[in-house]
């Protein structure tokens, strides 16, 4: 049996569509530190049925379960692959250009840089 | 301009109307996400990465000043202030609330826009050579037909539901401006015998995982037929077009499975029917749209050479704009002028609000009221007197629009990729900002001459890479964002699908990649030839030796 890995949910917040992550009491929050993080098949299960009643109860769309690297030193999830991490940062291709004007000439990105341009929150 | 009549803003407010019904249903739990998404599809709203993302149709790529205004306001109103031009001269808005999505579409309502078949499996919005009806090469306007093209295709019922997505592209030069042979139908429009205009049809043309040029299917359609004919070609389409693997389900599948012969004896068959039915416009209602097209009554200027020499002569970075953003209108004294969004290490197609209020100041204080939006993603300003160029210039550099680099290797073509779209594989936009800034020295990129890059984020080519004289594609190889890259591919006249030169780069590795294709045009080129002559004159071998090393 394969080894289980840590795991999160996240949708789109029906309303406005914006990329949020299941969290504590029932809340879906956008910032990815505060999702909560099922290692066990059955805590993925519990958040699974939580999140199939926010579906229901029209709170998000498109909900899906994300696996996750706890960071060993603050426990926080970290997601692994290109798209979940541009949908954590909420990341504007418009702020990347600023970024860029204040940082000087443009250079190639190396993957990382995701993580080192803090996100941007919708207004 | 065409104006819409009572007729289509009854109908447009009927269909924002309706619209708001359905998004207030899905919000009381009425509908079901399963009910609603094909609901919100019909209206252009897609559920993206990040949020939902709303498309604007552009028809044919034709804006006013007023119309480029209200989507500055849309863009800073309701998104976080900006858009993004598509390579189908549209505009898409990247952070659209589904809550306001009703209201939005009021708006664009109320200067006669709308997002109505920029998704679905439909007629979508028909792009069209954006030097139309200034073009200096022009045999005629194909907004007219374009725009009869629209009234036919708008809400057809039985073309609401086709097997997969329609586009067509129609040009009315004598060179092609709206890659026309990369579309489900392609309309090249041609003299005939006796002086009369028609149209050479192509079909079964596009890109995505199976990149096909269009083969012709009629080499000379009489004008008045259009209508008739297309609806002939789609009738059979409809029929025949495979509904069970969306892979196959495009035209150009059909075409190369039963053959350009049957084909067209099909078409030819059911095009009675459609001649019998009697559904081609009446010469009338032709007459009434090509009055919309009436040309802007320019009158022939000698008054402007004198200042744009001199500043051409004075100020090389003018100098540069005047030679590659500056096209030859059909009337003298006028030039047309083509608005550049690709500034090296932009994203390609970004518009702030900001600057399309400047653009459409300057349509208004230059070019007549109306702008354009090119499949490049740049912008378009078609009647603007010579004697202004060096004004407008000035204007446009303030506003940091003046890059001078159109069709070169800066001038890259890029779809949103994985920094929004669902599809994609890998990013797009920060790949071509490296590249553009790798070739950021304006003379550097003006020695190379012309050179279409060309990048999508997945195999669905958006962002044409099929068709670039260099073309990326990002594919994910185990997790991680990778890019393979073609030589040789052309939208043009001479249409080619780009040659694949071997294993795929890295995303910091695509700049050198690049550079490195780019020496070795330089070491091989023959005096004026293009890159693109130079790979046809000597194939692809050097190219991946220049890539691989000897293998």
């Amino acid at each position: 049996m394969p080894k289980f890995e840590p795991s999160l949910f996240t949708a789109n917040r029906l309303a406005d569509g914006v990329v949020v992550y299941l969290a504590k009491g029932h809340a879906w929050v956008e910032d990815i530190a505060g999702a909560l993080v099922a290692t066990t098949p059955e805590a993925l299960g519990a958040l699974e049925a939580e999140a199939k009643r926010a579906v229901a109860a029209r709170r998000v769309v498109a909900a899906y379960a994300v696996e996750v690297t706890l960071d060993a030193e603050s426990g926080t999830p970290q997601v692994r692959s290109m798209r979940e991490r541009i949908r954590a940062a909420h990341r504007t291709t418009l702020a990347y250009h600023r970024a860029r004007e204040a940082a000087g000439p443009a250079r190639a990105l190396p993957a990382s840089d995701y993580d080192a341009v803090p996100a941007e929150r919708a207004a | 301009m065409y104006v819409y009549d009572e007729f289509d803003r009854g109908f447009l407010a009927d269909r924002t109307a309706e619209f708001r019904g359905q998004v207030a249903r899905r919000l009381d739990g009425a509908l079901s996400e399963d009910e609603f998404r094909p609901l919100r599809l019909m209206n252009g709203l897609y559920l993206q990465l990040h949020a939902y993302m709303l498309r604007v149709a552009i028809p044919y790529g034709v804006l006013s000043s007023r119309q480029l205004r209200t989507l500055a306001a849309i863009a800073r109103d309701y998104d976080r202030d900006f858009g993004h031009w598509t390579t189908r001269q549209n505009i898409q808005f990247n952070w659209i609330r589904l809550v306001d999505a009703p209201d939005i579409l009021d708006r664009l309502a109320s200067v006669d826009m709308h997002a109505l078949q920029t998704s679905g499996n439909c007629i979508r919005n028909v792009t069209a050579d954006p030097f139309a009806g200034v073009a200096h090469d022009e045999i005629d306007d194909p907004r007219v037909w374009a725009e009869a093209i629209r009234q036919w295709s708008t809400a057809h019922p039985e073309f609401s539901f086709l097997p997969r997505k329609f586009k067509i592209a129609i040009s009315g030069g004598l060179e092609d401006r709206a890659a026309v042979a990369f579309h489900d139908i392609g309309l090249r429009i041609v003299a005939g015998p006796g002086g009369r205009r028609g149209f050479r049809v192509l079909v079964g043309g596009g890109q995505g995982r199976t990149p096909v040029i269009a083969t012709e299917i009629k080499p000379f359609l009489e004008e008045r037929h259009l209508v008739s004919y297309l609806e002939a070609i789609l009738r059979v389409y409809n029929l025949y077009g495979r509904r069970d693997n969306i892979y196959k389900a495009r035209i150009k599948i059909l075409v190369s499975e039963i053959g350009i012969e049957r084909f067209r004896d099909e078409v030819e068959a059911e095009w009675q029917n459609t001649l019998a039915e009697g559904i081609d416009l009446p010469d009338a209602e032709i007459a009434r749209i090509r009055r919309a097209f009436r040309a802007v009554a320019l009158k022939p200027r000698r008054d402007g050479e004198a200042v744009v020499v001199e500043r051409r002569l004075t100020d090389p970075d003018f100098a540069r704009w005047l030679k590659w953003n500056v096209a030859p209108h059909r009337v003298p004294g006028h030039a047309i002028v083509t608005v550049a969004f690709k500034e090296p290490g932009r994203p390609p197609g970004d518009a702030t609000s900001a600057e399309m209020e400047t653009v459409a100041d300057l349509a208004q204080r230059y070019g007549h009221d109306e702008v354009r939006v090119t499949y490049q993603q740049n912008l378009v300003l078609p009647y603007v007197a010579r004697a202004d160029l060096p004004a407008l210039y000035d204007d446009l550099r303030e506003a940091g629009l003046a890059a001078g680099n159109t069709d070169l290797v800066t001038d890259i073509i890029a779809c949103p990729g994985l920094d929004y779209c669902n599809l994609a594989n890998a990013r797009s936009i920060p790949v071509a900002e490296a590249i553009t800034a790798r070739f950021a020295e304006p003379g550097r990129a003006e020695a190379i001459g012309p050179l279409r890059l060309n990048i999508s984020g997945c195999i669905n080519a958006c962002g044409h890479h099929h068709a670039g004289h260099i073309g990326i594609l990002g594919v994910d190889k185990k997790g991680t964002e990778h890019y393979q890259i073609t030589i040789g591919g052309s939208a043009a006249e001479d249409a080619a699908v780009g040659t694949i030169l071997g294993p795929s780069f890295t995303a910091e590795d695509v700049p050198d990649a690049v550079e490195r294709l780019v020496d070795a045009y330089l070491g091989l080129r023959h005096d004026g030839e293009s890159f693109l002559a130079t790979t046809r004159r000597v194939g692809a071998e050097p190219f991946k030796e220049a890539l691989y090393g000897h293998r």
